[in-house]
């Protein structure tokens, strides 16, 4: 008897009211989550010009070092706080008679270039832009340059030169 | 709403989240280029319900970022009136969302299946690869 007498009370009261607002306003929400993966995106522009190796004017001289500025480097990259990456690069196998250097310019905030590295092994990576941070850029020149160190036989080879975007070493 | 004297609460739900993932696949024009700059939702990536009205009513919205990154600017727009016996007006632009309240937009009665757009702006190769976490909020008021 008790429960129905504050029962009927409740509803006596409520009816009482012109007017009984509970609340004036609620909130909801929804998330947005992005995701920003890891980039590391490299391309050359193509292959150079063929190297070729000319008789020196001057008998008794070993042939002119050749050159090809043609081709150039882009990359995308971003990395975690902390973290850089670099390009290496690596020649499958060497010229007979012919040491192989090669260098990427790298624009100012884009890395650093190590300058003119030559390829004294084959199959090695040679480090020749370092400390690349969250940038892009393109039309960084790559230079080869061929220097002959022995004379030998005429011949005709092309190499293949691999360059990789990487993460430095921490 | 009322009904003999005693009114409800107004009350807002809001149906949907927004999730994104920026690769590679959203460079400009491969390696050596930068991010798209802007990403978007789908039109319909959040479905508001507003209920219990008692006339006139107003909805902010706010953001709470639990990691985020000072170039990232995240903008909220409506896409739909939704159905439902009130009107609706004002949102259907883009506008960004902040940490504080600002005014969205507003109506009059219960409205249904508003659909809300999200967009990011500031999106490039400089913001680190990590999750980026907003969590939104939506309040609606009565005026």
């Amino acid at each position: 008897m008790k429960t129905l007498t504050k029962i009927l009370l409740l509803v006596v009261l409520f009816a009482g009211l012109t007017s009984l607002a509970i609340a004036e306003s609620d909130t909801t929400q929804s998330t947005v989550t992005i995701t920003f993966s890891e980039i590391a995106e490299i391309a050359a522009s193509g292959n150079p010009g063929t190297l070729t190796i000319v008789a020196p004017t001057t008998p008794g001289d070993l042939p002119a070092d050749q050159s090809d500025a043609s081709t150039t480097m882009a990359w995308t990259s971003n990395v975690a706080a902390g973290q850089t990456r670099k390009i290496t690069g690596s020649l499958a196998s060497l010229f007979d008679g012919i040491d192989l250097y090669a260098t990427i310019t790298a624009a100012s905030g884009k890395g650093t270039s190590a300058g003119e590295l030559k390829f004294t092994a084959a199959a090695t990576d040679y480090n020749f832009v370092t400390g690349i941070g969250n940038c892009n850029t393109s039309g960084e020149t790559i230079t080869f340059r061929a220097s002959v160190t022995a004379m030998v036989a005429p011949y005709t080879s092309a190499k293949v030169v691999t360059w990789t975007l990487t993460e430095d070493a921490l | 709403m009322c009904y003999g004297g005693i009114c409800w609460a107004i009350s807002i739900t809001a149906t949907g989240n927004w999730s994104e993932t920026i690769d590679a696949s959203d460079l400009t024009a491969g390696a050596g280029s930068n991010l798209i700059d802007t990403c978007q939702s789908a039109a319909d990536a959040v479905s508001i319900d507003i209920a219990a009205t008692s006339g006139n009513w107003g909805l902010d919205v706010k953001k709470i970022t639990s990691n985020w990154h000072n170039n990232l600017h995240l903008h909220i727009r409506r896409t739909s009136d939704g159905t439902g016996s009130g009107t609706i007006s004002g949102g259907d632009s883009y506008q960004e969302v902040t940490d504080i309240d600002q005014s969205f937009f507003s109506g009059n009665g219960d409205r249904s299946n508003v659909n809300i757009q999200l967009k990011l702006t500031g999106v490039s190769i400089q913001v680190p690869p990590d999750v980026y976490t907003a969590t939104v909020y939506y309040t609606v008021s009565d005026q």
